[in-house]
């Protein structure tokens, strides 16, 4: 499982920023998104969170039972 | 990062929100490091995450309350929602201790040879969320007792133990024209009257002196040796080493190095 910042930083880079543009005649910016998603996720040995998105067809039978996870991001202009 | 399976150990539930604390702030960092690396005007930051864990609570023989993470096929776990949020730098500051306004910031530890605080009471008094000795200080002992059952007469010894001069460290302060001069850090060092200082055995001038901190004039034979404070009849020992004639600056614990406690008497 990775680290739950590797996690979040790889969702992130998954989020469109906008949709449209002049050839559509519209550009629709977004400005905060909502994920609620099914994650397998423990705490390790030193405290830190480990999380993984499932495995889907992958699962063998023996996984952890999911936890869930909601995150909330918003655009903000760089420093 | 790895593929492996997550350990099965319990962890403190403080331990656990400090880690997630800081890898959330990672995470921020590395978002960040989006926008300065990329040259991207915007960028996406975290502002909640809330999660559900499948843990077992558990708590420990210091009552503490323990996490475990359910393993593989490990029913009836129970769920553990978590909700984090940014908030602000004073946000931050306004509902944490401030350790550095303490009059007395040394840790219960430190006075710890010198009362007899069993593992129940250190226990008690984490409960109350006293750490430092200062803290200690503002107890009232009757009421402690009253509340928290430790006996009145152990924290008034604590406390007579905790108003007696103490030397915990010592730092090198370089000024101008090549004049180094000794900072001894410690507590009740400072009643009113200015102490009395030696160093190596030998009366030394006292600049400025405060309950935390006595600055001196170290004399040019003065390399290292004992440091000795003298106030309020009371007197407390620690060691002091300058670091040569280089005049270079630098922080040390009691005995010239790290950690070590001086003495009082």
């Amino acid at each position: 499982m990775n680290h739950l910042e590797a996690l979040i930083v790889g969702l992130v880079d998954s989020l469109p920023g906008d949709a449209g543009g002049p050839e559509h005649g519209i550009r629709v910016e977004i400005t905060s998104v909502d994920l609620e998603i099914p994650v397998e996720a423990g705490v390790d040995a030193a405290g830190l969170v480990r999380a993984s998105l499932p495995r889907g067809r992958l699962a063998t039978g023996y996984d952890v039972e999911l936890c869930r996870m909601a995150l909330r991001f918003t655009v903000e202009e760089g420093a | 990062m790895t593929n492996g399976r997550v350990p099965s150990r319990a962890v403190p539930v403080d331990e656990f929100v400090q880690a997630v604390g800081a890898q959330l702030d990672r995470a921020q960092d590395a978002l960040a490091l989006k926008v300065s690396g990329g040259n991207r005007p915007l960028t996406w930051a975290l502002k909640d995450l809330q999660i559900e864990l499948r843990v077992f609570v558990e708590f420990d023989d210091r009552g503490r309350m323990m996490l475990r993470s359910a393993g593989p096929n490990e029913k009836d776990a129970s769920a553990l929602h978590f909700s984090f949020t940014t908030i602000t730098r004073p946000m931050v500051e306004e509902n944490s201790y401030q350790y550095q306004s303490e009059s007395d910031p040394r840790s219960l530890d430190d006075i710890r040879g010198s009362t007899d605080f069993d593992g129940e009471t250190q226990r008690k008094l984490d409960l109350l969320g006293v750490r430092t000795v200062g803290q200690l200080k503002q107890l009232d002992p009757m009421a402690v007792q009253a509340v928290m059952g430790i006996p009145a007469t152990k924290l008034q010894a604590a406390l007579a133990a905790s108003s007696r001069p103490a030397v915990t460290g010592q730092e090198v302060v370089s000024r101008d024209g090549g004049v180094r001069l000794l900072k001894i850090r410690g507590a009740n060092l400072y009643s009113g009257v200015m102490p009395e200082v030696r160093l190596a055995g030998q009366p030394v001038e006292v600049l400025e002196a405060q309950p935390t901190s006595v600055l001196v004039r170290p004399l040019a034979i003065h390399d290292e040796g004992q440091v000795e404070v003298l106030t309020g009849g009371h007197r407390a020992t620690g060691w002091f080493r300058l670091g040569g004639a280089s005049g270079a600056s630098g922080t040390n614990g009691a005995n010239g190095a790290n950690g070590a406690n001086g003495a009082s008497s």
